[in-house]
């Protein structure tokens, strides 16, 4: 209901409609997969396929986590940092467990659930903006990366790649898996309190508690679920990687945010969706694997893509406005009959 | 009760004046008090011996300083800018590359500055006119940039900064560091033009509310691209600044200026929703936020520790200016 409220009449005829917002996002991916498909030999293979799926899931179950905190009417920029310092904090501290993977998996979960909780806490109670709370957790945890380790390296038991990074069964990629159950564990948010909630306070925090809804509270839980869901991309990144790197990486940032857009996800609070965001970042994989295929030189990529997120954001940015210029237009053109009368 | 009473209640105290005159003005004292409060802890700690340190402490935030100058001036207007990465670095890579000799000089700095420039109005001209949010704008805006700099240098950057360049910015103008009185210089008149002109004040109305700043007659996109062209000409003189001090450009020149020249505009008090700062704060900011390095720096001390103390000073400061707010 609140979240129609603050929708564009153009979005709200679609849900109306009964058409999800994720389409859009949908039919960006399937284009690109067109293209992909034509231009790539064996596009398809299991190989592509499970390559592509390998390159996207970091991203992509990263991007999750962001969605969450867009939804909630912020930004959250200490996710790449939170990533450093989980990574390096499970290479480093696995004695800690007695060299044990299950209860370092869950450790690092835990951790990754505590920093985001601190964030709301921050966003939540303290007040402070997201934007500035986040770059000082930014601060914090990269410090707290470089005092596990100060240059990358260490090393990761090639059971855990194989599980987490590998193939489940013959061919299904582990990555893949863990994509499939971030947007599982998103869609069970989604639709229990708490999702209501996150929508609701995006939307507008004041009507939010006007209506009862207990904002702090579910402040702190959408930065501790964008931290599980580091927790999971980070994961994935460990065992990908097989190694720990306490450098951030402004470019995954950017990504970050790229893969937010494209999937439908608008910045200010209340819309958009996370499988959306998952969509995105496959939409960037494919997008770099054409542009690969066909030959540009991987300088090229970044140019384009610049370009190709303005586009996609055109619509929404530039479209109201026109409309309205539109209409205004329309309505000077036919004159108001009473002033007909009046001049006659 | 007579006139003379009258005029005393509506000026108020010199303070009250004083406040008026100079927005944020207890942001920006208490911000250069923490300034030397840190450097003081460092003296009675015993880790600042020297009067070099002092002096290293202010060239780096004269660097930081200019650079958060472009944020400040985005961030007044209810924006936020990450293109600062790359529009740095492309400019430093651009005036190295393009510098073919100390007479190559007098056109090669000039471009660089029409160069970042260029880059900045690009900016206000999505903001302003395509109405694309300025976190997507700009970040849209450092991943062309990025895949520009590649594609320019092939992986590679080249060439030097010319040698008449690097003296000077190396050198000193009378006792005090080129790059000292070049960042003092620009926050005087930087300073005149927010406060004193009819543009600052158009900048600050557009922070406010773009709505009603449209509706008195302010040209809101004129303004909005004015702020960004300019914010880019201040990363295209840090970026010949830089270069003249390290003498050559690399692809990472540009990374560690993004979040903290955010953060020193935020601890020098101005609101990350626009409308309200005052760029001597910013200042402060980045002095207090290269003030905690340099203590650090003598020590034996990692950097993962001042990492982690900017990172507690800034949520800190954040808390107590809001508190003060409130209280306001």
């Amino acid at each position: 209901m609140i979240q129609r409220l603050k929708s564009s009449k153009a979005a709200h005829r679609l849900q109306v409609a009964g058409v999800p917002t994720i389409v859009p996002s949908l039919l960006i991916l399937g284009v690109l997969l067109v293209i992909y498909g034509g231009v790539r030999v064996n596009a398809f293979s299991t190989f592509n396929l499970q390559e592509l799926s390998n390159v996207t899931a970091t991203l992509a179950i990263l991007a999750v986590g962001q969605t969450v905190v867009v939804i909630s009417g912020g930004f959250d920029f200490s996710a790449i940092a939170v990533l450093a310092f989980l990574n390096t904090f499970m290479v480093t501290q696995l004695g800690m467990v007695g060299d044990s993977y299950i209860l370092m998996s869950a450790l690092v979960l835990l951790v990754a659930i505590l920093i985001g909780a601190l964030n709301g806490f921050l966003v939540g109670y303290l007040r402070i903006q997201s934007i500035i709370a986040t770059i000082a957790m930014f601060f914090v945890l990269s410090g707290g990366a470089l005092a596990f380790m100060n240059t990358p390296g260490g090393g990761i038991d090639s059971g855990f790649t194989s599980a987490l990074a590998g193939t489940w069964g013959v061919s299904f990629p582990a990555s893949a898996g863990m994509m499939l159950i971030t947007a599982l564990i998103w869609i069970v948010l989604k639709k229990s309190r708490f999702g209501t909630n996150l929508y609701a306070v995006g939307s507008n925090s004041r009507a939010a508690y006007a209506r009862g809804v207990p904002v702090k509270a579910t402040l702190v839980k959408a930065y501790a679920f964008a931290g599980l869901f580091y927790g999971i991309a980070a994961l994935n990144y460990t065992a990908a990687t097989g190694s720990g790197d306490p450098r951030v990486s402004f470019v995954l940032l950017g990504q970050m945010f790229a893969a937010v857009i494209i999937g439908g996800t608008i910045f200010g609070g209340g819309r958009g969706g996370a499988v959306g965001s998952i969509l995105g970042a496959l939409s960037l994989a494919v997008f770099e694997a054409i542009l690969f295929s066909v030959g540009f030189e991987s300088y090229y990529t970044g140019i384009v893509f610049g370009f190709l997120l303005l586009v996609v954001v055109l619509p929404a940015a530039l479209g109201p406005h026109l409309i309205e210029r539109y209409q205004a237009n329309r309505r000077h053109l036919k004159p108001d009959p009473v002033e007909e009368g009046t001049a006659l | 009760m007579n006139t003379v009473t009258d005029e005393r209640q509506i000026e108020g105290s010199r303070w009250a004046q004083a406040r008026r005159r100079y927005p944020n003005l207890s942001a920006v004292v208490t911000v250069w008090l923490v300034f030397v409060a840190v450097l003081l802890f460092g003296l009675v700690a015993g880790w600042v011996t020297r009067v070099g340190q002092l002096e290293t402490a202010l060239l780096l935030a004269s660097f930081a300083a200019i650079v958060a100058l472009g944020q400040h001036l985005v961030i007044l207007t209810g924006g936020i800018d990450l293109s600062i990465p790359f529009a740095l670095t492309a400019s430093a890579i651009l005036l190295t590359d393009l510098s073919n000799g100390p007479e190559s000089m007098i056109w090669v700095i000039p471009a660089t500055l029409i160069f970042a420039t260029l880059v900045g109005a690009w900016n206000g001209f999505g903001v302003a006119i395509l109405r694309v949010s300025p976190l997507i704008m700009t970040l849209s805006t450092n991943i062309i940039l990025l895949g520009m700099v590649l594609a320019y240098t092939q992986g590679t950057p080249q060439g030097l900064a010319p040698d008449p360049l690097v003296n000077f910015i190396t050198g000193s103008i009378g006792p005090i560091k080129t790059p000292i009185v070049i960042a003092a210089v620009i926050t005087v008149l930087v300073s005149l033009l927010l406060l004193r002109t009819s543009f600052g004040r158009y900048v600050f109305a557009v922070g406010n509310n773009p709505d009603v700043a449209y509706l008195s007659g302010v040209s809101v996109k004129r303004v909005l691209i004015g702020v960004y062209a300019l914010a880019g000409l201040a990363y295209g003189l840090a970026a010949v600044m830089l270069c003249g001090w390290t003498q050559q450009a690399s692809f990472q020149l540009g990374d560690p200026y993004l979040f903290p020249s955010i953060a020193a505009v935020v601890l020098g008090g101005t609101s990350i929703l626009g409308g309200r700062g005052n760029y001597l704060g910013t200042v402060g900011g980045a002095a207090v936020f290269v003030a905690i390095g340099t203590v650090f720096a003598g020590t034996n001390v990692p950097e993962s520790t001042r990492n982690i103390v900017i990172g507690v000073v800034v949520i800190l400061a954040v808390t107590l200016i809001q508190r003060e707010r409130v209280t306001e």
